[in-house]
Parts: C-alpha cells; sequence; structure tokens
C-alpha cells in the first residue's frame, strides 16, 4: 500500500498558520465573550435574540478550525492514506449547514412576529441603584459586541489568504460584515423604544436574511471543495489557473511531448494528476517521478501531483476556454 | 464593493439619523409607549385588572385593599391618576390586558409561563421564600428528616418538603396549630413563628403589563423598586385578617 506522506508547510507560511492560530483563539475568546454578555440582556427583543443566535453560531468556525488545525497534523496513514486535509471542509460543511438552516428559521420567525404584529417589551433595569430602560444597556452591549468581530475580521482575511485557509477567510469576511447586523439590532431596539412595535421584527428579519446568505455562500464553498472543484485561491472568486502553469513547466521538459494537468482542492492545499506524453519511453519511470518532485516544488500549496504516461494518440489537450484570459 | 458603499449611503446613513431624530424628538420621553400613550395615563385614568389572592389582593366591602392594592394606589397617587377596579379570574385578565383592554393585572401573580405567555411580567419586586417554622419557644429541629410538618391544603411545596426528608401533612386551619408549618417566612413570622433556615420553594412576585408597553413598564419598575417595608407590610395584613 502506498501511503501518502505528510504535507508539511514551508517554515515561512508555518509562521502564518501559526498567526493565524493564535487569532482565531482570540477570536473564540472574544466570540464567547460577547455571547456571554448579550445573554445577559437578552429580554423580549426578537432582534436581540437573533443577533445573538447569530454570534452562538459564529462560534462553530473558530471552534472546527483549531480542532481541524490538530487533526491534520496527523500523518496519513493505512485507514486514511490521502491524510487529513480535508478535516477543515468538514468542519465548514457543518457550519454552513447550521447557519443556513438557522437563517431559515430565524426569517420565518421574525416574519411569523411581524404577521402577528407582536409588540415587543422591552423592560427596566436596575443598575448601580438606578432603575433605567433596559434598551440603552442592549444598545451599549450590541456595540461592544459589533467592535471586536470588525479588527478581527479584518487581520483574518488578511492572515488567512496568506495560507489559504478558505473556511477562516469565509468566516473572517462574515465577521467584516458583522457590523451591519448589529446597527440593525441597534436600530430595531431603539425603534422599538419610539413606538414601532415592527422594527424589532424588521430587523430580526434582515439579520436572519444575512445569517442565510452567509450560510448558503458557506455551503457554495464547502460542497465546491467536496465535489473536487478545480482550485480557486482564497480571496478570489475565479480559478487560479494553477493546471495551466504546471503544464508549461511540464512541456519545458526535453522528454516532454504532450502534457496536460487537472487539480482539486482538498482543503487549504491543492492535488491532481498529470498525463504525459514522452518522446520517447527511455528512463520513462525515472523522468516520471523527477517531473512529479519538480511540480511538487512549484508552489507550495501543492500537496502531491501524481505523474503518469499517457499514449500519444489519446492524448486531449486542455480545453481553449481553460486558459487564462 | 459598491453595493456595501451604496448601502451605506441609502440604508444606514438615513436610519441612524431617522433614529437620532426620533430620539431628539422624544427627548427625554425615552421609550415610549405602543399602544396607549404616557401622557394619556397621567392624570387620567388607569384600567386594573385584579384577582383575589390575600395578602397580595384582599376584596373587602369597603374595596380592594392588600399589599399589590396598596402599591398600585400609591402608583396612581404619583400619577396623578384615578383607578378602575375590575375584578376577574386571572385567565379572563389576563386576556383582556394582552388586548390592551387593562393597564394592569394583579392578583398575586409569580414569575411563570401562564403570565409571560399573554403579558408582559415586571422583574420581580418581591421574593416569598418559603420555610419550616415551630411555635414561639419551641426549639428549631437540626434538620428536616422524618419531622411532621403541616401545609396549607391546597400547596406547591408538598414535594420540595419531600425531598427535604419532612413528612407533609395537608391541613386546613394553619394559623393556631402547636407543630411545624412550612409557608412563606412573612406568613411564619406574622402568626408568631419562629423561622429555620431551610429555602424549601421561592415565589418570584410579578404584576402583569401589556406588551410593548415599555414606558409605563419603566415608571411600574421604578416606583416598584421604591417601595418600601414590603415584608412588614406584608406581616401586617396577614396578622389583621
Amino acid at each position: 500500500m502506498k501511503i501518502r506522506k505528510l504535507y508539511h508547510l514551508p517554515p515561512d507560511k508555518q509562521q502564518d498558520l501559526n498567526y493565524l492560530i493564535r487569532l482565531e483563539w482570540w477570536n473564540l475568546a472574544f466570540r464567547i465573550s460577547i455571547v456571554s454578555v448579550l445573554a445577559l440582556v437578552l429580554g423580549n427583543s426578537q432582534a436581540m435574540k437573533v443577533a445573538w443566535l447569530e454570534d452562538m453560531l459564529s462560534l462553530i468556525p473558530p471552534i472546527a478550525f483549531l480542532l481541524a488545525v490538530r487533526f491534520r497534523k496527523r500523518p496519513p496513514n493505512e485507514t486514511y492514506p490521502y491524510g487529513y486535509q480535508r478535516a477543515t471542509i468538514i468542519a465548514f460543511l457543518c457550519t454552513a449547514t447550521a447557519l443556513s438552516a438557522m437563517g431559515l428559521f430565524l426569517l420565518g420567525d421574525s416574519l411569523l412576529k411581524l404577521v402577528h404584529q407582536e409588540h415587543p417589551s422591552i423592560g427596566a433595569i436596575t443598575l448601580f441603584g438606578e432603575t433605567i430602560w433596559m434598551g440603552w444597556v442592549m444598545v451599549g452591549v450590541l456595540i461592544y459586541s459589533v467592535i471586536p468581530p470588525v479588527i478581527i475580521g479584518r487581520l483574518q482575511t488578511k492572515a488567512a489568504a496568506k495560507v489559504h485557509e478558505k473556511t477562516v477567510f469565509a468566516d473572517g469576511k462574515m465577521s467584516k460584515a458583522d457590523w451591519m447586523t448589529g446597527m440593525a439590532a441597534i436600530v430595531g431596539v431603539l425603534g422599538v423604544g419610539a413606538g414601532f412595535w415592527w422594527a424589532d421584527a424588521a430587523a430580526a428579519a434582515i439579520i436572519a436574511l444575512d445569517v442565510t446568505k452567509d450560510g448558503i455562500t458557506n455551503l457554495k464553498e464547502a460542497v465546491g471543495d467536496l465535489l473536487d472543484r478545480r482550485p480557486h485561491f482564497t480571496s478570489r472568486e475565479k480559478p487560479e489557473y494553477m493546471e495551466e502553469a504546471l503544464e508549461a513547466e511540464l512541456r519545458a521538459m526535453p522528454w516532454v511531448a504532450a502534457a496536460s494537468v487537472r487539480l482539486r482542492e482538498e482543503g487549504p492545499i491543492f492535488s491532481g494528476e498529470a498525463f504525459v506524453t514522452p518522446h520517447s519511453n527511455d528512463d520513462l519511470a525515472r523522468h516520471l517521478k523527477e517531473a512529479s518532485q519538480h511540480l511538487n516544488n512549484y508552489d507550495w500549496r501543492i500537496y502531491e501531483v501524481v505523474v503518469t504516461a499517457w499514449p500519444n494518440e489519446e492524448h486531449i489537450p486542455s480545453p481553449a476556454n481553460a486558459t487564462p484570459p | 464593493m459598491q453595493s456595501k458603499d451604496s448601502f451605506i449611503t441609502f440604508v444606514f446613513r438615513p436610519s441612524i439619523l431617522i433614529i437620532l431624530a426620533v430620539i431628539a424628538l422624544t427627548g427625554c420621553r425615552y421609550p415610549v409607549n405602543i399602544e396607549r400613550p404616557m401622557a394619556d395615563m397621567q392624570g387620567g385614568e388607569l384600567n386594573i385588572g385584579l384577582s383575589e389572592n390575600p395578602p397580595w389582593v384582599i376584596n373587602t366591602d369597603q374595596g380592594p385593599a392588600g399589599l399589590e392594592v396598596e402599591i398600585i394606589q400609591a402608583l396612581a397617587e404619583n400619577m396623578g391618576a384615578t383607578i378602575n377596579w375590575h375584578w376577574g379570574s386571572e385567565g379572563n385578565l389576563l386576556a383582556a390586558l394582552s388586548q390592551y383592554q387593562l393597564d394592569l393585572v394583579i392578583g398575586g401573580l409569580t414569575q411563570d409561563s401562564n403570565v409571560s405567555a399573554l403579558a408582559a411580567p415586571t422583574k420581580a419586586y418581591y421574593q416569598s421564600h418559603y420555610s419550616v417554622g415551630v411555635p414561639e419557644g419551641a426549639s428549631l429541629p437540626s434538620n428536616l428528616e422524618g419531622i411532621e410538618v403541616a401545609i396549607p391544603a391546597v400547596n406547591h411545596i408538598a414535594h420540595a418538603l419531600r425531598k427535604e426528608g419532612a413528612v407533609p401533612r395537608p391541613t386546613s386551619e394553619l394559623g393556631t396549630l402547636d407543630q411545624a408549618v412550612a409557608n412563606p417566612s412573612w406568613w411564619l413570622r406574622a402568626h408568631g413563628y419562629q423561622v429555620g433556615d431551610w429555602e424549601i420553594a421561592t415565589d418570584h412576585h410579578v404584576m402583569a403589563l401589556p406588551n410593548g408597553e415599555n414606558a409605563w413598564m419603566l415608571a411600574v419598575q421604578r416606583h416598584l423598586n421604591s417601595y418600601p417595608d414590603i415584608e412588614q407590610n406584608l406581616q401586617r395584613l396577614e396578622a389583621d385578617q
């Protein structure tokens, strides 16, 4: 049985990953503090409830990432000869499913409250012997809840792009947009205080819509990876066109007559196959192995490209539309 | 990026401005009620639903009495409002409250799902701690294991008492017994019992307001929080009966 070698990041990328891991611990700590503080002031507001559940769900991506990076350190073995690189994606798929389902549920719940014309009660709270309107406390807590995610989200997207961690990148993008849902909740709470009963449920519906949208975006990303989609770089919508670059590398070798490559995403890294037509069969096995080694060292994101020989007449060149514009 | 910028320009900034404008207009009268304006209540009429539950609400020949009646009378006086009392069962009153026919419902209500399903309960303004007491002069047992304890014939503490190892004995006339009795501490003190430090159960006492009347809620809550000597008043009312 041929078992893969363990994937090793280049040292500078390993440093970037370590930084990202530290960042995710901070992210988790702040998220937990936000969820706990929000829980204290939830009251009867639907917008607060939805914002709180959104923050609860936002605990999952950092937890999933931190668990998955531990898992990924395990070397491939007889049971899992391809290794554990995709552990992140499993976690990511679960998060995305939870987000979409919860988003839809909250959207329905909020719309139902609008239909029933429910009047939200935001009571009073006694702090330091002074009884004040709970809404002010809610607004204060909501303002706190939007500041750390925006800052950490920015750091996250930058750091995640460096090591091609799609799950963290997606999470960072969500956090960056999180301030809008926080603001929507603030508008909802203040609207209720101003006597508009619908402000709360309407704000909740907007937040729920945003949660659903995030869920579906992430679901697409996770399913793309599981369906062996061609590699995309973290921060871009378009494919990476690394296949064409590898083909050029192969064609540049003197013994290669024709070459075509296909790649797939395996979590943060790429794997695939290269089909090469040689000029002659002399020393073919050695050529193939060297070509494979060369490709595997071409880019840090490439985990394993297997190079095989292919007879000339069956060689189908890459489709014309796959070349970069 | 463009869609985000246009979101900020066309949705976010205007909505913040509107909210700020509303806050500025309402000034210190924030929050406001959704259904019945506070200005209408101040110096107007308050419709209070009440169901009998001594000593919280007592139905006497001279009209309503009891702790919660006194509290609401004081509130109405502060507001310069007159009170229309409406007697009824808790369920009917809460249903009427949910349709904004009443401004407040009292009747020794405690925090539970029946109240919050139809109304907005206040925060608990008083907690009744159920304990076990013995007649003056007798000594308090060190624990309740195997002790026979008299409790009201209708109660919600028998289960909790059994957990403490006591033997609950439902009794119709509790006031004149010569044995251990379980009831709220204010009741035990009012009837001259020595109160042990067991915590059998706790009732969180609330009043019910219509949903969404947030200014009214703030006014009631402030009044409840500043109302003095609730425990002494309960003992006085209980001793008078």
